[in-house]
């Protein structure tokens, strides 16, 4: 099953270097960084925190945006230029055209993020003379889960949506909604009445709270790493939302009549 | 030149008598409504204050080394106010231990987990109430200086950022001169010209040019806030505290006595200054022995 | 323990057909104001033997495609059964020994041939060492040797049918499944693809494929079938058809879809 779905993460993987967007997402994002980087706030070269704060924003965006993406037209892409159906045609099954789908966004995730750290690693090093390896390997590994949930929700999307261009918007909205909101909602909920009350904490309980994987603001304002167990624990809740995501996909592609 | 070339060219032509005849009165019009005057303003309009608040409280939110509460949070923990003073916001400092004062009392607006996303959660955020300390103050420069850029007329954000440029940081020159931006924006504001005559006076020793920027800070407070209902005499009495003691402490007994007297009217706890007066009086005493 | 289509190979016997539908019935819901179900496949029965070229004949809309589509498993039969070697098609495993061509696709755009090809060839399990050789094979088989490293976005309609071919024949199958496989094509293209069709033949492969070139069915089919909405109009020998009826392949298809001409 494994080699089925890496041949088709190889090929995602593939596409993902050798499109413009990656490039495009990494020179705005180092051009803003490096542009406010020269932004002089008093005559003072050893402020660092905004810029580190400023980068990670962005480096935030351009992964978000970039797994979407990525992963919105996978599947409508193979149906328009018609691949799907070579592809079909050969002993693979389609739970593994999914999960090789998926671990070809996630793995390309991967990769753009190792080369986002590496500039964001470069430029506080300069700045700050300093490193915390453990903290920002703690971050991607966290950042990177997290992609694997929106990637895995936006694959199932893929199959739900008609166009790849509304479930990237309805993706992007929810992933961006659940980062700013999805620790506020029980509080919300708190001060609602019913019926109202109970529908927000279902919504509470059964969203992937991504902002969990968030830990921008400990790497910003130069925080201890975080507790090895806590932060082991968040990779076995991503993975469930993953596999929840990724098995309903299979589901309804399985269910899915193809017409060539 | 042939057909579409030429439609091209007569559309352009138009386009430029159009713009020529359009443009006087588009730039009377922005004019006339006040949108003639920053980039910031005329894209953002009245929405700027909002988000300059929002950057203020980023920088006070960096104050607390990103614990900080958000409006979903019940209670407040050191929200930047209005009419709030540049000491107020120095005030998170430590005790000779080390430990931070501010902690007591408003430590906790996070409460106890509601449940186990929440409880789970907050090992992924900051859960510690620390300082910015030794200089690392400047961290929340970029922000003040953004939010000045939002919203000019918001005269704390000039006073906060002068505050720590002058005191921990150690940028005197930067504070008079973002002090000075300030007090362009607001012209001859009193509570931007209190803070001015603290780096005259704190930072260069310059008493005449203290004294100078303090008394007429005095005069503006009389003009602008005397008349109102609620006038601000905190800021007043700040003022006239600041000249009382300069005074005293440069020999002019005569100039500290008139202020300690109107200090003494001012304050909450005049008693205090009575003892001031006492003293005054009795060095002015003692002068005119000599 | 993995299924192997070896296996499923050996056990058929040599009289054993090497496809076979079996009373196939395929319906769809055609979604609209009032839900209607529309008959694509109505009963349809045929066997394809070993090293035969198969013709799959009828006009648009005759149930062609979707017959294909549920030997391929893209689509399940609404009753009714079909086996390659032996094996149900809904199985992924009775796909390992056939080969594809679909009407004309664009491949990955950001891949070269041989990257294509290597993709494709993990699936099939072809080991490294032999693949490497096959992929040279198949290339020169379909003429891209200029083109191996260039990216397939820069190909041509008729280059990219070319690639297909290529997939198609990767895994040396026993049965070649073929979809309009000249459709788009110019003469050269079309007589280039029939080459390789031929080519196919004299090695003992089975093909099936669909066509509206007539011709081209006369030149290298065995046996055809002719269907029309869905059901099966004439099967048999080109050979015998033809002597039949006393008139070409295409005289008798349209003869037998009821084609009344107008002129």
């Amino acid at each position: 099953m494994m080699t089925n779905a890496m041949a088709l993460a190889g090929v995602v993987v593939r596409e993902m270097y050798r499109r413009k967007d990656f490039y495009v997402l990494l020179i705005l994002t180092v051009i803003i960084t490096l542009a406010m980087g020269s932004v002089n706030f008093f005559n003072d070269d050893k402020i660092v925190r905004y810029l580190k704060e400023l980068c990670l924003l962005l480096i935030w965006i351009s992964t978000l945006v970039m797994a979407i993406s990525m992963a919105a037209r996978q599947l409508p892409m193979e149906r328009e230029s018609r691949t799907i159906f070579p592809l079909l045609a050969k002993p693979i099954s389609r739970g593994e055209v999914i999960l090789g789908k998926f671990l070809g966004c996630w793995f390309a995730c991967g990769l753009a993020l190792l080369v986002f750290y590496v500039f964001f690693s470069v430029l506080t090093g300069v700045r700050e003379h300093d490193l915390p390896v453990l903290s920002y390997f703690q971050a991607i590994w966290l950042h990177w889960m997290m992609l694997g949930i929106v990637t895995a929700m936006v694959i199932l999307g893929s199959l739900i949506f008609a166009a790849p261009s509304s479930n990237a918007t309805i993706s992007f909205v929810v992933s961006a909604g659940i980062l700013l909101l999805g620790r506020h909602l029980n509080k919300v909920a708190l001060q609602m009445s019913e019926p109202s009350s109970t529908i927000l904490y279902t919504i509470y309980y059964n969203i992937p709270h991504l902002e969990i994987f968030d830990v921008r603001d400990l790497i910003v304002h130069n925080q201890p790493p975080i507790e090895w167990g806590w932060w082991a624990l968040a990779t076995p809740y991503a993975a469930v939302y993953i596999a929840i995501f990724l098995f309903a996909a299979c589901w309804i592609f399985k269910r899915k009549s193809l017409s060539a | 030149m042939k057909r579409p070339g030429l439609i091209i060219f007569a559309l352009l032509v138009i386009a430029f008598s159009l713009i020529t005849a359009i443009s006087p009165h588009q730039l009377a019009w922005a004019e006339q409504s006040g949108r003639g005057q920053s980039l910031v303003a005329r894209f953002m309009g009245d929405s700027r204050e909002m988000f300059a608040n929002q950057i203020f409280a980023k920088g006070d939110s960096y104050m607390h080394s990103g614990y900080y509460p958000t409006i979903f949070d019940g209670k407040k923990l050191h929200a930047p106010k209005a009419g709030e003073s540049a000491e107020d916001h120095s005030a998170h400092k430590h005790d000779e231990n080390g430990r931070c004062l501010a902690d007591e009392g408003e430590t906790d607006f996070l409460g106890k987990p509601l449940d186990w996303i929440d409880s789970f959660s907050r090992h992924f955020f900051i859960t510690k109430h620390t300082h910015l300390e030794n200089g690392q103050e400047r961290e929340m420069l970029p922000w003040l200086k953004l939010a000045a850029e939002m919203d000019p007329s918001q005269v704390d954000i000039y006073t906060v950022a002068a505050f720590w440029l002058r005191t921990t940081v150690g940028k005197p020159k930067e504070a008079e001169e973002f002090l000075r931006e300030g007090l362009r924006n607001n012209p001859n504001h009193p509570e931007l010209l209190l803070e001015l005559g603290k780096v005259y006076y704190e930072n260069f020793h310059d008493v005449d040019r203290a004294r100078n920027v303090w008394e007429l800070a005095k005069m503006r407070w009389y003009k602008v806030e005397g008349p109102k209902e609620d006038a601000d005499t905190l800021l007043l009495e700040q003022i006239v505290a600041r000249l009382a003691d300069m005074e005293y402490k440069a020999g002019n007994y005569q100039n500290a006595l008139v202020n300690y007297k109107l200090l003494r009217q001012l304050s909450p706890v005049p008693q205090v200054i009575d003892e001031h007066v006492r003293k005054t009086q009795e060095m002015i005493d003692a002068q005119e022995k000599k | 323990m993995q299924h192997s289509p070896m296996h499923d190979g050996q056990r058929m016997t040599a009289s054993e057909p090497i496809l076979k539908i079996d009373n196939l019935r395929v319906e769809f819901r055609v979604a609209g104001l009032k839900e209607e179900v529309k008959v694509a496949v109505d009963g349809l029965s045929l066997t394809v033997n070993a090293g035969e070229v198969f013709g799959f004949l009828g006009p648009n809309g005759a149930g062609k495609t979707t017959t294909m589509n549920v030997l391929l498993g893209f689509v399940p039969p609404t009753s009714g059964s079909a086996y390659i070697f032996g094996t149900d098609v809904s199985q992924p495993i009775a796909r390992q020994r056939i080969g594809y061509l679909p009407e004309l696709t664009y491949y990955y755009r950001f891949l070269t041939p041989e990257e294509l090809l290597r993709f494709y060839g993990r699936i099939f399990r072809i080991p490294k060492d032999q693949l490497e050789k096959r992929i040279d094979e198949v290339i020169k088989l379909v003429e891209l040797e200029h083109a191996r490293k260039r990216q397939i976005k820069t190909f041509s309609k008729g280059m990219q049918q070319r690639i297909g071919l290529a997939q198609a024949v990767l895994n040396n199958p026993d049965l070649l499944i073929f979809d309009e496989p000249t459709s788009g094509l110019d003469p050269i293209g079309r007589m280039k693809v029939r080459e390789i069709i031929q080519r196919l033949k004299n090695e003992g492969k089975t093909v099936f494929f669909s066509s509206h070139e007539m011709g081209e069915v006369e030149t290298v089919c065995d046996r055809v079938v002719i269907i029309n909405q869905g059901k099966v109009r004439e099967e048999g020998q080109v050979t015998d058809l033809l002597a039949k009826h006393q008139m070409n392949l295409e005289q008798i298809f349209l003869k037998l879809i009821g084609y009344q001409a107008s002129v």
